[in-house]
């Protein structure tokens, strides 16, 4: 009973705008697992919490205790893609609900979690530092004086980017990241809008026999 | 004098090769990270539990390795004064 006046709350809270989702990745490993949160919150566990125990939405099979909520043909025995939002099941949330692509969380992190540092603070603080490091490499390939120089920079730049990459498919494999499907909807608006712009405002726009810039040809 | 003796020669389509003073800091700056990025990979490799993991840091910090031995070639004393083609 408590728990479903928690789940009802918090759909009326989340409507529109679901900014409880955009929490970074330590909002929810120290705010909501670590330090308790979760334990009182059902609201926050199963597909919401990274750490949760329960059914993951996005499961491409290979680590599968659990069971998939989400899944896509090719991995897996169901045909029909179809999206299940589980303990809220509701028929009214079903369509509100952004579809989550996640892995479960490995064994990799231990379930009780103390001040030491694990597997994924390294994994976490080397990316961080990778991120740095292009940061710094962007601004030394724009500001380097000859063309020799400008090309190793850039290969080191760019080698940097991939290794950062590498990390983050890694930590994204081992279910540490989750991203959220943007809404059909807002991607058609989206598409429609500039689509539009590229009509109205696009000063390249062939055939415009308004500006004479423009060769009267398509391409 | 100095001047017509400039003029006369042919304009530089873009910058020889030699070592600015920004590309000197720059590069030293650049080789403190890798060091730092290096010393750090190989440290928490060896921290870690999990094979996988270990051996993407072990990775990155080889990247690292090769990328501060890039920057070192860079900083070569002769060219102090740019090589004119």
């Amino acid at each position: 009973m408590e728990n479903q006046q928690n789940q009802g709350q918090y759909r009326k809270e989340n409507q529109g705008e679901y900014n409880w989702q955009n929490q970074n990745q330590y909002g929810r490993q120290y705010g909501q697992q670590q330090y308790g949160g979760n334990s009182n919150q059902p609201q926050y566990t199963g597909q919401y919490n990274p750490y949760g125990q329960q059914q993951a939405e996005y499961n491409p099979g290979q680590y599968g205790q659990q069971q998939p909520q989400y899944n896509p043909g090719q991995y897996g025995q169901q045909q029909q893609v179809q999206y299940n939002p589980g303990q809220y099941g509701q028929q009214q949330y079903q369509q509100q609900q952004p579809l989550e692509v996640k892995n479960p969380q490995t064994n990799i992190v231990p379930q009780v979690k103390g001040p030491e540092m694990n597997d994924c603070d390294y994994l976490n603080d080397i990316l961080a530092n990778e991120k740095y490091l292009t940061d710094n490499f962007n601004v030394f390939t724009r500001e380097a004086s000859h063309m020799e120089l400008y090309n190793d920079i850039k290969q080191i730049l760019n080698e940097t980017h991939d290794c950062e990459r590498e990390l983050f498919n890694l930590m994204f494999k081992d279910g540490f990241y989750s991203m959220k499907a943007a809404p059909r909807q807002e991607i058609q608006q989206a598409q429609q809008k500039f689509t539009g712009y590229l009509n109205s405002q696009n000063p390249y726009r062939p055939n415009d026999s308004n500006n004479p810039n423009n060769p009267e040809q398509e391409w | 004098m100095n001047n017509m003796h400039q003029h006369n020669q042919q304009r530089m389509q873009q910058p020889p090769n030699f070592i600015s003073t920004k590309d000197l800091a720059y590069l030293t700056d650049a080789m403190s990270w890798e060091l730092l990025a290096m010393k750090k990979c190989h440290h928490f490799a060896q921290e870690c539990n999990n094979n996988e993991i270990r051996q993407a840091i072990e990775r990155a910090g080889r990247m690292h390795e090769k990328h501060y031995k890039m920057l070192l070639k860079h900083l070569d004393p002769s060219k102090a004064r740019p090589t004119m083609h």
